[in-house]
Order: C-alpha cells, then sequence, then structure tokens
C-alpha cells in the first residue's frame, strides 16, 4: 500500500502522541493547547464515541474524575492504551431510562467531567444541567450540540487549519490526516 | 499468641484463653487517673469472634470437619481443619476439593450471619449497655459502667467469654482498650490493654493490622497510601510514628489522618466534628405491616435512600445509625450500627436486612411469622457533623469523596448495576480483556494482563459494540478445483479466509456504524482464538475468529466469525488505524 506524505506525517503524529502518552509526558505544544482552550464548560464533541473519549482524556488531569453517561459501545482498551485515559477514574452509566436528568444532574454534582452519549433531555433541562455545570466548574461534553448551550469542543475547532496543533486528533475521521 | 493463631483451635470452648497485656491493673482507680492524652478517653470493650461466616455455621458443620465458605469463585473462609489439609483463602474451588476431597464448601450468606450473630449480641447486651455493632462476628460496647459491676475488666470478660461459650457454642474474643480502635484491635488478640500502655501496644502493630476495622470507602483511600507506605519501608505503627503526624497528613491527607487517629488508638469513621444538636431521622410506617423479610425490601430501599438525602442536603455525614423496628404487637427491636457511611444507602439497607433477619431468626419474636408483622422502620444517624476539609498535598481526596457519593446516588435512583467501573486484565481478545464491575464492588482477582495470552488480538477498537450487529463478508472464493466464485466468505477450519474480501454487508444499525455495504479494501490481520473448545455455547469466550479488515471511506473495522456467523466487534478510531501502518 503506498503511503503518501501525509500519512506519513500522521504516522510521525501518532507515533509521538503513543510515546508521550506512554512515558507520562505530553509536549510543549499540546500543553499549550490546553491552557489556552479548555477552561470548564459545556462543549459539543463530534466524531461520537472517540470524540467523546479523545475530549475526555484531554479534559482529565490526575486528579479529576470523569464519568461517560447513555455510551455503551465503548472499547476500554483503546481508551486506556491508545488515547491514555486513566479508566480508574472514569465510571460509566452506559443506559439511561427514566429519571436521566436527575442522574446527570447529580453526576455533574460529583465528576469533574461528564460526557454524555445521545441523550434526548428538552432545552429546559439541557440549561440547568449547563447551568449546574458551569457553577460547579464542570467539562459538560455532549456528542450533539446543544443549540444556545454548548459550543464545539475548542482542540477540535482546530482541526482543518494549516497548522494542526492537537497531534491526537489530527486523524479523527476517516482515516484521513489533516 | 494472635488471633490467627487462635482461629486453629476452634469452638466449644468452656475455658478462656483471655490474658493482658503487662502493665498497670485495667479497671483500676490508679489507672483511670492516669490519661495519656490530656484528657480523659473513654475506654470500650470489643467482641469479635474469628471467622464468623464459619462459625456462624457451628450447628450445620460438625466438629473437626474441614470446611471453607466460598464466596464468588474462591475460597473466602476457611476452618482450622482445612486450614491443616493446606486449605488457603483465595484458593479456587476446584483447587481446594482437589486438595482436600471431603472439603465441605458453603456459600456465604450475610443475612444468615446476622441472625445468628443475634444470638452472641443477646449475652453481650446483659453485661454491657449501649452496644454497637460493626458487622456480624464484630461489636463493641463503652465498658466503664459494665467492668464496676462486674468487678474488673478482666473479670467482665472472662464472664462475657464463658457465657456466650455456654449459650452459643461460639468462641468469642474480647478486647478492652482506649479508644475504639484499640479497644477493637485488642479483641483479635484476646487482650486488655492498660491505659498507659495504649501507645506501646498500638506502635507495635503492623500497618495492615491497623486499618483491617476501617469502613469501605475509607479502607480503600488508604490501603492506597499504605502500599506507598511499605514501599518506603514503613511498615508498623512505631515506624509511622517516627516519620510524625505533621509530614503524613500534608502528605496524604485525610488518609494520612487517618492513620494517625488510629496510631492514637481513635477510631476516626467516628471522628466526624459535630455541628449541632439536631437530630436527623426518617420514620416509615408500613400499611399494610409486613410479615416477611422479602416483602419490607422495598420499605428498607425507601428509608435508606430517604436518611441519606436528607443527610446530603444538609451537607452531614455520620458514621452510625441507629434502627429502631417495631412490630403490630408494639414489640421494639432498637440496634445501633456503626463504622458505616450513613450516606450510602446501600450500606444503611444492609444494615436494616441484618437487623431483620435477626430478628426473624430470634424466634418468637419473629417478623417472619404472622402473628407480629413489622409495623414501622426508624432510622436516626447517630452524632451527624461535618466532614473534615482535608485536602492531601496532590490532591484527589476531596473529588474523590464527591464522585463517590455521586456514584452512589444514581446507584439508589436507577440500582446498583447502573453505574460500572471499567477494569482491564488479561485475556485474548478486548472484549475478554475487560470487565464492568458495579461502582462500589471491589472486583474478584482477575488474570493477570502478562503470561500466557500469545495470539490474542493485539490491536484494540475505539468502539466495542455492546451487541454487536450481524455482517456478512462477501468476496471472491477460491478453489482448487473450480473456478472462482463470487460469495460468502469465512475462516476455514485450518485457519484462513477461503477468500479474498470485496465488500461487508452489516444487517442491523448501530450509532457508530450504519447498516450498509461497505467496500472492503484490505485485510490487515486475521486473529484464531480457540476459546473454550469444550464449551461450544459459550458466546463469548469459545472458539471463534477475528478479523481486521480496512474500509475505503471509514475506519478499519474489527469481524469476528462465531460458529459461522460473521459480526462486527469494533470500530477501530481513525487514529489507531493510522497505528497499524507502523
Amino acid at each position: 500500500m503506498v503511503v503518501n506524505r501525509v500519512e506519513r506525517l500522521a504516522k510521525a503524529r501518532a507515533t509521538l502522541m503513543q510515546v508521550e502518552a506512554s512515558s507520562g509526558i505530553r509536549s510543549q505544544h499540546s500543553q499549550s493547547i490546553q491552557e489556552i482552550a479548555l477552561s470548564p464548560g459545556v462543549y459539543h464533541v463530534p466524531f461520537g464515541v472517540e470524540g467523546l473519549l479523545c475530549s475526555l482524556a484531554r479534559v482529565m488531569t490526575s486528579d479529576m474524575w470523569g464519568v461517560l453517561v447513555g455510551v455503551p459501545d465503548v472499547g476500554w482498551e483503546a481508551a486506556a492504551s491508545v488515547l491514555g485515559l486513566d479508566i480508574s477514574r472514569v465510571v460509566t452509566v452506559p443506559r439511561l431510562s427514566s429519571g436521566a436528568a436527575k442522574a446527570v444532574g447529580t453526576l455533574v454534582e460529583g465528576f469533574d467531567a461528564v460526557a454524555l452519549g445521545n441523550l434526548d433531555f428538552s432545552l429546559p433541562v439541557r440549561r440547568s444541567l449547563a447551568a449546574r455545570s458551569r457553577m460547579m466548574d464542570r467539562f459538560l461534553l455532549t456528542s450533539t450540540p446543544w443549540v444556545g448551550v454548548s459550543r464545539p469542543f475548542p482542540v477540535l475547532m482546530k482541526l482543518g487549519g494549516d497548522n494542526v496543533t492537537a497531534p491526537n486528533l489530527s486523524v479523527l475521521e476517516g482515516g484521513v490526516a489533516v | 499468641m494472635n488471633g490467627v493463631e487462635k482461629q486453629a483451635d476452634p469452638g466449644l470452648r468452656t475455658t478462656n484463653s483471655f490474658r493482658r497485656l503487662s502493665g498497670s491493673r485495667a479497671g483500676s482507680s490508679k489507672q483511670s487517673v492516669e490519661p495519656n492524652f490530656g484528657f480523659q478517653r473513654p475506654r470500650y470493650i470489643a467482641l469479635w469472634v474469628p471467622n464468623w461466616p464459619l462459625a456462624s455455621l457451628v450447628a450445620r458443620v460438625p466438629p473437626d470437619t474441614a470446611a471453607a465458605i466460598e464466596h464468588g469463585r474462591r475460597i473466602a473462609v476457611v476452618s482450622p481443619r482445612a486450614a491443616s489439609k493446606g486449605i488457603r483463602v483465595g484458593m479456587t474451588r476446584t483447587l481446594a476439593q482437589y486438595y482436600c476431597t471431603d472439603l465441605l464448601v458453603l456459600k456465604r450468606d450475610e443475612d444468615r450471619e446476622s441472625g445468628a450473630f443475634e444470638s452472641l449480641l443477646e449475652v453481650f447486651d446483659s453485661y454491657a449497655a449501649d452496644v454497637s455493632v460493626v458487622r456480624p462476628g464484630l461489636a463493641f460496647a463503652p465498658v466503664t459502667s459494665a467492668a464496676k459491676w462486674a468487678g474488673s475488666e478482666e473479670s467482665l470478660s472472662e464472664k462475657i467469654i464463658d457465657d456466650i461459650a455456654a449459650y452459643t457454642g461460639a468462641e468469642a474474643y474480647i478486647g478492652i482498650g482506649t479508644g475504639l480502635g484499640t479497644a477493637l484491635l485488642a479483641a483479635r488478640k484476646n487482650l486488655v490493654v492498660p491505659e498507659d500502655k495504649t501507645g506501646e501496644f498500638l506502635k507495635g502493630l503492623h500497618l495492615q493490622e491497623l486499618v483491617q476495622d476501617l469502613p469501605e470507602g475509607s479502607a480503600h483511600q488508604v490501603s492506597e497510601i499504605l502500599t506507598t507506605l511499605l514501599n518506603l519501608g514503613i511498615y508498623t505503627g512505631e515506624d509511622l510514628e517516627r516519620l510524625g503526624s505533621g509530614p503524613v497528613i500534608s502528605r496524604f491527607g485525610q488518609g494520612g489522618e487517618t492513620l494517625m487517629r488510629l496510631l492514637s488508638g481513635e477510631q476516626p469513621a467516628l471522628s466526624v466534628q459535630k455541628r449541632s444538636e439536631s437530630t436527623v431521622s426518617v420514620f416509615l410506617e408500613l400499611d399494610p405491616p409486613v410479615d416477611q423479610i422479602e416483602h419490607a425490601m422495598a420499605a428498607v430501599a425507601r428509608v435508606s435512600n430517604d436518611l441519606a438525602d436528607k443527610l446530603r442536603s444538609a451537607g452531614l455525614y455520620a458514621s452510625a445509625i441507629q434502627v429502631v423496628l417495631v412490630s403490630q404487637e408494639g414489640r421494639r427491636r432498637e440496634r445501633t450500627w456503626t463504622l458505616l457511611d450513613a450516606t450510602s444507602s446501600s450500606q444503611v439497607a444492609k444494615r436494616i436486612t441484618w437487623q431483620l433477619k435477626g430478628w426473624a431468626d430470634a424466634g418468637t419474636d419473629s417478623v417472619s411469622e404472622e402473628p407480629d408483622p413489622l409495623t414501622s422502620i426508624e432510622l436516626v444517624a447517630v452524632d451527624p457533623g461535618s466532614l473534615p476539609e482535608v485536602d492531601p498535598l496532590w490532591g484527589g481526596t476531596r473529588t474523590s469523596w464527591k464522585a463517590a457519593q455521586a456514584a452512589e446516588q444514581v446507584q439508589s435512583l436507577l440500582g446498583e448495576e447502573a453505574v460500572l467501573s471499567p477494569n482491564l486484565h488479561g485475556g485474548f481478545d478486548p472484549r475478554t480483556r475487560v470487565s464492568l464491575t458495579p461502582w462500589g464492588i471491589i472486583g474478584e482477582d482477575v488474570a493477570k494482563t502478562t503470561g500466557e495470552w500469545e495470539g490474542g488480538v493485539s490491536d484494540p477498537p475505539i468502539v466495542l459494540f455492546a451487541k454487536p450487529p450481524e455482517a456478512m463478508l462477501i468476496g471472491l472464493r477460491l478453489g482448487s478445483e473450480h473456478a472462482p466464485i463470487r460469495g460468502r466468505l469465512w475462516v476455514t477450519r485450518r485457519g484462513a479466509l477461503n477468500g479474498t474480501p470485496e465488500r461487508l454487508m452489516v444487517h442491523q444499525d448501530r450509532s457508530e456504524l450504519a447498516a450498509g455495504d461497505y467496500p472492503i479494501t484490505q485485510v490487515r490481520r486475521l486473529w484464531i482464538v480457540s476459546g473454550r473448545w469444550w464449551k461450544p455455547d459459550d458466546q463469548t469466550r469459545g472458539a471463534r475468529c477475528y478479523l481486521r479488515v480496512s474500509r475505503s471511506d471509514g475506519s478499519d473495522l474489527l469481524l469476528i466469525q462465531r460458529k459461522g456467523n460473521w459480526y462486527v466487534e469494533g470500530v477501530y478510531g481513525s487514529l489507531t488505524s493510522v497505528n497499524s501502518h507502523l
């Protein structure tokens, strides 16, 4: 299989990121991204499960706890080994039916980062959850945009630019480096 | 002599081997006016029955029988006779029965254990007031007035041990010490620890012994610190004391403070900061009255949740509860349960169930018998207080506590199985290498990640379908006798694909992969896992094949073939797709 220049660049970045993740270090470049972009709030993250896991790994520092809600199809091994997510500080509520809003509200109070799958909340509930997460300095990550409530996840916004600044998020879609 | 050694000499003892740590006479007037800590600290008497899960079976297990209690798939408690035959805690049942063919293996039943313990508590109640129960097999009470009545602490201990042996046939250990922590630890060694010997006694203990009575949450927190301390060569209370409380608390935060309090003979779980004199209680009247424990479970869950909600909303914490049960005929059963987290509805519910079971087993007062059903349950949080606000130097404890509280609340709302913790361990494929256990449940021993997993699936996908969608692999089939034809492909008995894949038809929609026809550009790798070939019906661990394929318009997929059918096991991240080229 012919590997073109773009793929080689993506491979190199991926290797570097993997080495960083496995050795516990992080490049100065990616650190600066975190400092600039990642303040608590409500963010919507594209790319489904992988996007949520990437963003969760990005926002969680060593003393934080995260929870994945309504995301049953998680490859935990890859999340830990490839994305560097500390799964010993992550719990999951794979399925929610009744009492979803109350449960998520409770989780926002206790966990530093809450990643939500496809949960169908009404606008008032979304606003209420957003207000609570802002008040308590929490990251609320949603897999779909909450119109008027959420903003795009800042690191992912840099995708597609000439200067790709988030090495572990640079090849999220379709296996094509951007 | 210690508690472990004593287990080799099981029950039915009519004389006791109770002893006193050398020092001034416990209970003497001289001793009681010489506090070491600048203020008068209460002395406690603790009752402990070694191997209670097994001792509670005394009626069912003939003396000198090799018996063990099984918990999960492993041996959890071993009788002395079984231990002498080489059976050890942690062994699998199969291995234990291989070593000892006549081993009697019984299932653990906490409800039965608590019911049986009630008869010992009645003896204890007859000597001491304000008896509190930590768990079946361990209880305590203030000792001062009881010792005065009995003449001395030694005499009190002897009487209790003899009465318990006479009335119940159980072998009980008694410990008396200054501070609850000291008393509980002294009970393990069947000792009276005089007040002026408290420090010496505690400093001589191994750190693992010091923390054995901590409630689950605190124990988990402290176990991480213990690992660090043991690695640093800090093994005993004396070693820890040399470090000094300042450095320990500043580096390890609340966990460090817990350790230092244990070292001073306190039981930190009881040392919350008392905020006010107000009580937090909940009351539930059962209408109609309930005559079977199983029918009371909904009410038990409700009062437990109500108490937890009340405490949380007031920002309070309590490590002891009083449970009051009242029957239709006005009989009242009160019991104080301690060393627990009253904001945890599951822990509270467990204690109420134990008490109900104890009452039901008590005979004439039985709530399970028709004449006198249960009419009300009242819960009172004993001495509620605000939590100490100590964070470790490197953060974490407070956030962990908040996360634990939130997870428990959601469990009480949605059920225990709703909140899960992922754990990685050994296995041949991404699904069997991960287990999800309910939050708060400590997983059983799992396979190590290193070792005998050669040939397993080495590339884990980022999306692993909980319910893998069915699929069909289609391509140019190879054949030696006929010309190649296009059709369904599979992995043959020889461990090779019988053709070249061209398309994958996915039959079911999933959020991460829509149903449809996907062109295949490349087969990356094939893994064959023979698995438990002797269990052909085992869906997860039976014989199976994994195939990683690349699509022209998306990420790689991990396919699994089971019994001739293909499923999509997972979807690789785009990042992992790139990694696979490396």
